[in-house]
């Protein structure tokens, strides 16, 4: 077999219409239009929010002649992006992938397999990646001046760059499936080991030092170094921002020599561990069983939990916000000043204590979308929850309690220790702790009905639905949604009525709107499921 | 025990999957299903048990309806899917202790009953090890287990012996029997034709959603082979 028509075949397979948002987009017409207004949506937000950030960034490099940065922040971003996604999906994608025991016994030369999975891999990042860049860009091309010829070297550049962090973490992620699946608690053992990776890349790729312009400056000597000591940026570099043809050359060349050197061997090692498969080892203590009945509320609410702690990528990507409120409260009470400083710089001077808590929480909630995708998760496990004697609206509230009880506890300890080290007033933290549970079933609410009415069941791989479905899309970026809307609301009110009064209508309003997907999870959920 | 009246379902709204079907199961039967591949069997059983939705009729379960009270239908029955497709992330016990608490089995009985069947079918040594390491016959297993632990009334079943071993397909067979002689109705489809002559009591027929046989099997088979008489069926078009 060819390898373009094999390649062909495994990018339809994973990136068709029907697999990324779970239905037919001809058949389903006013589920295809409300995408493409949530894709406007996503645009416009992006534009508004990173594409401003950047081409405000790019006006002040222009008056210090240092426009060139502007091109380390993509790479660096691509660079993280490409890390972060290759240590989560290696492992799954291209040393242990389901689709073996098919593709194996088929005359195809391993090299080939190799490669196709590896274009697929690439795909997704090089998507991704250009979404982060192309806000960069545009404000690098508009503040230096639109040229062609670096344009072109920009994409060629672009399509390479990402290719050694590739092979490193790829390498990384085999060795972390490797070492865990020798011990017992090995997903949790993974998940920790994924988010102190993750947060490490997080705190470097967003360090910042002392700046009040804008919070990108803070970077900028993080990517200089950077650029200084990676040579493959520094040759990126120079060849957008002087045309040159030679560190073009040398990008290209030494990219292609790695990656060539690095496919041949590691495409052995692929075909290795797929022949071999994770062998666990893990003799598990055979106790005395107890038996114990519960209410079935507890019952599948720890199902989720089990569900939610056994994914190293659901956990990491749904739970990573919550992660990061609790480092940041910790890091509030030993450093408060620096904390205080920070939430100011990146949210603006003109907010009080108590809005930009709103926001940071708002944020993290926002992030903890687990109601948007543990419907589409059950996957071919949902013959049992529709064959039990257990309403489908049940479900649906069982996953809405699963996400508060993930949300609540972290956000409430979280909130008092930031409100004590911000020197929040008592009934303000007590009138935020009531707009944080108002906001949380609010937003859980939402992203069960968008589960509801957009699941993914047909899925190879979990990290199709937690990171590519119109699900996990559209349950952050709803949330994220509801949060402007608040903010607008915010604006308006402000002037007439106090803070306190405020935070009370805001809760008011989580609770009004909270009403109208409590009826459609009542109403809808059983015939929604019947259709599944 | 089970009654399904002038059911008829289809997919698309053209080709019908199940063409106004009419069958009655009483307490005690061991019910065969058979027909050729995509002649409607799955979409049957999954109707009965309310997992799918179909456009005309009724079902009823010990008079109740599927459509109208499809959690009091759902409580008296059990179904085993063509594939054992069950929670990995849980442990065998997990899941079972999972089934027991909706089914709200008290826990003298749930123990009693996990360690009788996960004994019989010989894997009391895994249950406690996560369904993720299990080979497909364990995952089989447990969810033949799973039917079992709330001693449904009415026990439907998608090609059940697939996947299981010798011994535990017997023993399958023989819970089956020790069932139907407490009352309960067992109703399974099956490629497996020997083991509708062998072991069911009454025997449908389905081809292209229609039910073109049904009664019981001595009836149906005559002096015939129960192969020849579904073969003479496959040719008629």
């Amino acid at each position: 077999m060819k390898l373009s028509r094999l390649i062909q075949i495994q990018l339809k397979n994973n990136f068709s219409f029907k697999r990324f948002f779970g239905f037919d987009l001809k058949k389903n017409k006013a589920k295809a239009i409300l995408i493409g207004l949530a894709i406007v949506y996503a645009i416009g937000a992006l534009i508004a929010t990173f594409g401003y950030m950047f081409f405000d960034l790019g006006g002040m490099l222009k008056e210090i002649n240092q426009t060139h940065l502007l091109i380390s922040f993509s790479t660096v971003y691509a660079l993280a992006f490409s890390m972060i996604s290759v240590l989560l999906r290696a492992s799954g994608y291209l040393f242990y992938y389901k689709d073996y025991d098919i593709l194996a016994p088929l005359p195809i030369h391993s090299r080939k397999l190799f490669i196709s999975k590896l274009v697929v891999l690439l795909t997704m990042i090089y998507f991704v990646n250009f979404i982060i860049a192309l806000p960069i860009m545009f404000a690098y091309f508009y503040w230096e001046g639109f040229n062609i010829l670096s344009l072109l070297i920009y994409i060629i550049g672009f399509l390479l760059i990402p290719l050694i962090p590739t092979i490193v973490m790829s390498l990384l992620s085999l060795g972390i499936s490797l070492f865990t699946s020798k011990l017992r608690y090995s997903k949790i053992i993974n998940l920790i080991i994924m988010v102190i990776v993750f947060i490490g890349i997080m705190a470097l790729s967003t360090s910042m030092s002392n700046t009040t312009v804008n919070p990108l400056t803070g970077q900028i000597d993080l990517f200089t170094n950077i650029t200084k000591y990676y040579p493959p940026f520094k040759w990126f570099n120079q060849a957008v921002y002087e045309n040159s043809l030679l560190d073009l050359l040398w990008l290209i060349g030494s990219h292609i020599l790695i990656f060539g050197i690095a496919i041949y061997f590691i495409e052995k090692l692929a075909e290795f561990t797929n022949k071999r498969g994770i062998r666990s080892h893990i003799i598990y203590k055979q106790k005395k069983l107890s038996y114990q009945q519960k209410p079935v509320v507890q019952s599948l609410v720890e199902k989720e939990f089990k569900k939610f702690f056994g994914s190293a990528l659901y956990a990491l990507n749904s739970g990573v916000g919550l992660v990061m409120l609790v480092v940041l409260a910790i890091a509030s009470l030993i450093f408060k000043a620096d904390v205080e400083g920070m939430l100011s710089q990146e949210l603006g001077f003109a907010l009080n204590a108590e809005i930009m808590l709103i926001v940071v929480f708002g944020f993290v909630i926002g992030m903890t979308y687990t109601p948007a995708i543990s419907l589409s998760l059950e996957g071919k496990n949902l013959w049992i929850l529709k064959s039990l004697p257990i309403s489908a609206s049940y479900v649906m509230f069982s996953k809405i309690v699963f996400n508060l009880i993930l949300i609540l506890p972290i956000a409430i300890t979280s909130l008092i220790m930031l409100g004590i080290s911000l020197s929040i007033p008592f009934v303000n933290i007590i009138l935020l702790m009531l707009l944080i549970i108002a906001f949380s079933i609010l937003t859980s609410c939402l992203d069960a009905v968008i589960n509801l009415y957009l699941p993914k069941f047909d899925f190879q791989n979990e990290t199709e639905v937690i990171k590519q479905s119109a699900g996990a899309f559209l349950g952050i970026f709803g949330t994220f949604g509801v949060l402007i809307t608040f903010g607008v609301a915010y604006y308006f009110i402000s002037d007439y009525i106090s803070l306190e009064v405020s935070i009370i209508l805001l809760t008011a309003l989580s609770v009004i709107l909270t009403i109208p997907f409590v009826y459609i999870i009542k109403t809808k959920a059983t015939k929604l499921f019947l259709k599944y | 025990m089970l009654l399904i009246k002038n059911m008829s379902k289809s997919y698309d709204g053209v080709k019908k999957a199940c063409d106004t079907i009419n069958l009655e199961i009483e307490a005690g039967d061991i019910y065969g299903f058979v027909g050729h591949n995509g002649a409607g069997k799955t979409t049957l059983l999954k109707s009965i048990c309310g997992i799918i939705d179909f456009d005309e009729g009724d079902i009823t379960v010990l008079g109740k309806s599927i459509i109208k009270e499809p959690l009091e239908v759902k409580k008296q029955i059990a179904y085993i899917p063509d594939n054992p497709d069950v929670y990995e992330s849980l442990t065998g016990v997990q899941y079972l202790e999972f089934i027991a608490d909706v089914f709200q089995v008290n826990q003298d009985r749930r123990r009693e009953l996990i360690e009788k069947y996960a004994n019989m079918f010989e894997i009391s040594d895994v249950l406690q090890n996560p369904i993720s390491s299990y080979s497909h016959g364990m995952k089989q297993k447990i969810v033949v287990i799973s039917a079992l632990i709330h001693e449904p009334k009415l026990l439907l079943l998608d090609e059940p012996f697939v996947g299981l071993d010798p011994k535990a397909s017997f023993l399958l067979k023989e819970v089956f029997k020790d069932m139907v002689n407490h009352g309960t109705a067992i109703f399974f489809s099956t490629h497996v034709l020997e083991v509708v002559e062998k072991l069911c009591n009454k025997v449908a027929i389905i081809k292209q959603g229609k039910i073109v046989a049904q009664g019981l099997t001595e009836e149906i088979i005559s002096n015939q082979s129960l192969e020849s008489i579904f073969m003479e069926i496959a040719k008629e078009s």
